[in-house]
Formats: C-alpha cells, structure tokens, sequence
C-alpha cells in the first residue's frame, strides 16, 4: 500500500515537473559539454603558453597549402622546430584537430594531437600584435553535442619574436 | 499469523526509510555536481593564475633586463604586494641584480612568491672575465707562456713575459650562476645549445668532452674546472664560449664559427683546425699543422642568455 502511494507520487511529480525534469537533464549535458571543452582548452593552452613564452626564439605566421593558420616556432634549443596547426585527423570521426608537429634538424618529424577527437578546432587563426606577442583565436566544438565556444589567447614571448 | 505480525513490524518506518534513500540518492548527486564544478573552479583558477605568472614574470624580467643593460637597475628591489585573482591570492614581488665584476656575470632574478608557491625567473649577462676592455683580449692568441707550433699569419698574436696578464678570476664561481649542466651527447644531437650558461657540476676530476663528429648548433657558454675537450671533425655552427678551469683541448679538423676559448692552463690545437674568435691561456698554446685562424672581435660582445623559469 504504502508503495503503491508512493510511486503514484512519485510519478504524479515526475509528470507534473516533465518539461523541467528533461530541461535539468539537458541542462546538465550541456554543463558536461561546456566543462569538457574548457578542459580541452585548458590543457591545450597551457602547453602551449608554457613552450611558447619561455622556449622559443622565433615565431612566424604562415598559411598552409588548404589556408589554414599555421604557427611555425624556432625553439630556443637550436636543433628544434614546432609547428602548431589543424588538420582532418586521418582515423576516426575525421575532425579538424589541433596538431604539434616537433622536427628535429636530420630527423623525420613527429605529430601528436593536442585536442581530444570527439573535439573538432575550429576557426584557427593567429594573428601578429607586436614583435612580441601574438593573438591566437580559436573555437572548440563538442562533436556529440554540438557546443561551441569561441577563445582567443594573446601569446607573450619572453625570449623571442614574431617575425 | 505470527509471521505477519512480524512482517508488519519489519515495515513499520518503510515509508521514511525510502524517502530518506532517496534524499541520500538526491544529495550524492547533488555533492557530486559541486564537487565537480568546484574542481573545475579551482582547475580554472589555476589556468588563470599560470598565464597571470607568465605575463607578470615576462614583463618584469623585460623592464629588469633594459634597465640593467642601461645601468639603472638595483641590486635588491622589493616591489609591492599583488594581489591576483580570482582566488585574492597575495604575491611578493622581488628583483634581484648579482653582479660579479671579476666573472663578468650579472644574474637578474625575479622572485614571484604567494604563501604557498614560489616562482623564480632569470637573466644572465656574461662578459668575457676581466670585462671586454682588458688587453689580453685585443690579440687573436694570447699565451701567457708561449706558443709552440706553427703559428697562423696574419693574427695578432701575444706571447707571456709582456706587461699584460691574463685576467684572475675563480672557474669554481660560475657554478653559483649556471642552472644548466653541460649537455650530453645525446641533448647536443637532439636539442643543440639553449642560449645559456651550461656548468659541469659534477663530482670529481673529469673534463668535459663532445663527442668526434658532433654538430653544435646554437649559442651558449660552457664552464669547466677540470677542462674542456672537444674531439676530432666537431663543428660549431654558433657563438660558443669555452670557459675552463684548467685545459683546452680542440682535436684534428675542428671549425670553430665564432668562439671565445679560455682556459686558465694549456691549449692544445690540432692539424687543420678553423677558428673564429679570440683564444685566451694562462699556460702554453700548441698549435698543430694548418691552423685557419680569424680574430672575431663579436665574441666580446655581452653573452646574454635566455630567459629561464625554475
């Protein structure tokens, strides 16, 4: 008896508050979506913050072959070149991925994503402010739930320059 | 009946006791949604706090550099407190101006430091020891006793038992400035130098040695109390400083691009070695067949290192 009661009240206050309920749960997908991608974000900008502030001695802007925004950096360690760009990443859902690509001088070079695949960057720009800094402007879009958010981060070179 | 009566008495509360589950349920869902928006918070802040370091940090250590280059800069400067946020966190700020005048090294050190963290950024300046402006340093090869060897034409060469001295300072000393350890083989191949003053700190009587066949590429000082040997066909394609403490050795076929060699003891040169630069011993030179010499007054120039986090 009592259990019939109470999920009669519970089921009478699931489908009096059933617009609220689904707007709850969406809500917290999106709060889920939102975090995932200031996660992305976080972990992407602090390793590039962290290498391009202190370790590199020249920046240049430059376009690849497709136009998209590519940062070629000369790392204070004389034998390494890093180069940031987006790319289709070649296996899975093929979204455009953040992409760091380290050459060591007489060696072939090495490419790991910095972005999470079900995270598609887009909108890659880097753009020069002063011999010193540069602005980088991105969006990072969830694939599943298709959520935007648009950054943008001003780089500080400490011991470089942007040519 | 008796068991029903005990089954009745079992349910009793039944009712409170699944609202209460289900509170506990709704709660632990609850707690677990602000514990994850919390750490998210704090993962935030510290994003925030990282990139406000970096700018404080760079900037400082940009106006530091400027003002000491033009002999404005304090030895000890206490700025006053920051407070960044979010979080109302309160930094120290300090800037600090080493000089040692004998080394010729001038250090700046920016101490960043909150209540539970403490970051360090440095500058080095280097000047050849005794400063640019000393003598020994007008001449290509200065021997303080004697070359033996075939001498390369066309250089300014200075022999010992002339009025000029080499310069007097103590090797042991660069060690309280270099962060960095000479580099290995290995980091030469993969990295090349960093721009800065590289230190052999280790125990013991061993003389620091590049490998035959090594490219250096890049800039940077390397300082060795025990000495300094760098092996046959190695080329430096940068300004290198080689700072030691007792002997230089430079094998056969060696190019040098611009290098300021200084030892406080013997160099020794082997056949058909190419140097730009200027060469510094407080003992004897002996120079092999061929030697392609070439006085490059830029390597008196400051040796400025790059900026460093620790």
């Amino acid at each position: 008896m009592e259990y019939c009661i109470a999920l009669m009240l519970t089921s009478l206050t699931l489908f009096v508050f059933q617009d609220t309920f689904l707007q709850s749960i969406k809500t917290c997908q999106r709060v889920a979506s939102d975090l995932e991608i200031y996660r992305v974000e976080r972990a992407t900008m602090a390793l590039l913050r962290e290498n391009l502030d202190f370790n590199v001695e020249k920046v240049e802007l430059l376009a690849d072959a497709s136009g998209e925004a590519m940062v070629v950096c000369q790392e204070t360690a004389a034998k390494r070149k890093v180069y940031y760009y987006c790319s289709k990443s070649p296996t899975g859902k093929h979204v455009m991925t953040l992409y760091q690509r380290i050459k060591v001088e007489d060696k072939s070079s090495g490419i790991n994503p910095l972005t999470v695949p079900n995270m598609e960057v887009t909108k890659w720009h880097a753009e020069k402010l002063s011999e010193k800094s540069f602005l980088l402007a991105f969006s990072i879009r969830e694939c599943s739930s298709g959520r935007e958010k648009k950054f943008f981060e001003v780089i500080n070179l400490c011991n470089g320059r942007v040519l | 009946m008796q068991w029903q009566g005990f089954i009745m008495r079992q349910r009793k509360g039944m009712i409170s006791l699944s609202i209460l589950l289900l509170t506990t349920v709704l709660l632990t869902i609850l707690q677990g949604f602000f514990l994850l928006v919390n750490r998210e918070s704090e993962a935030q802040t510290d994003n925030i706090r990282q990139e406000q370091i970096l700018n404080l940090g760079e900037s400082l250590i940009r106006i530091a550099g400027r003002n000491e280059e033009k002999g404005n800069l304090n030895d000890d400067i206490k700025l006053q407190k920051v407070t960044l946020y979010p979080g109302n966190e309160e930094f120290t700020t300090k800037i600090t101006n080493e000089n040692n005048i004998s080394l010729g090294v001038c250090q700046i050190k920016i101490a960043l430091e909150s209540s539970s963290k403490k970051w360090n950024i440095y500058k080095d300046r280097l000047l050849p020891p005794g400063g640019a402006d000393n003598p020994v340093y007008q001449n290509a090869i200065y021997a303080q006793n004697g070359i033996a060897g075939n001498k390369p034409a066309g250089v300014i060469i200075q022999e010992g038992n002339s009025r000029i001295t080499m310069p007097s300072f103590d090797v042991s000393a660069y060690k309280k400035y270099g962060k960095m350890v000479l580099p290995a083989a290995n980091e030469l191949r993969d990295y090349g130098l960093k721009r800065r003053l590289y230190v052999n700190t280790a125990a013991g009587n061993v003389a620091y040695s590049v490998a035959e066949d090594t490219v250096i590429k890049g800039d940077g000082v390397f300082v060795d109390e025990a000495g300094i040997t760098i092996n046959e066909r190695c080329t430096a394609t940068g300004n290198l400083w080689l700072i030691s403490g007792s002997g230089i050795v430079i094998g056969d076929n060696v190019k040098l691009d611009k290098a300021l060699i200084i030892a406080k003891k013997n160099i020794s040169i082997g056949n058909n070695v190419s140097i730009n630069g200027i060469i510094i011993s407080g003992g004897k030179v002996t120079i092999g067949n061929s030697l392609t010499m070439a006085r490059d007054k830029m390597v008196l120039e400051p040796f400025s290192t790059a900026c460093y986090f620790l």
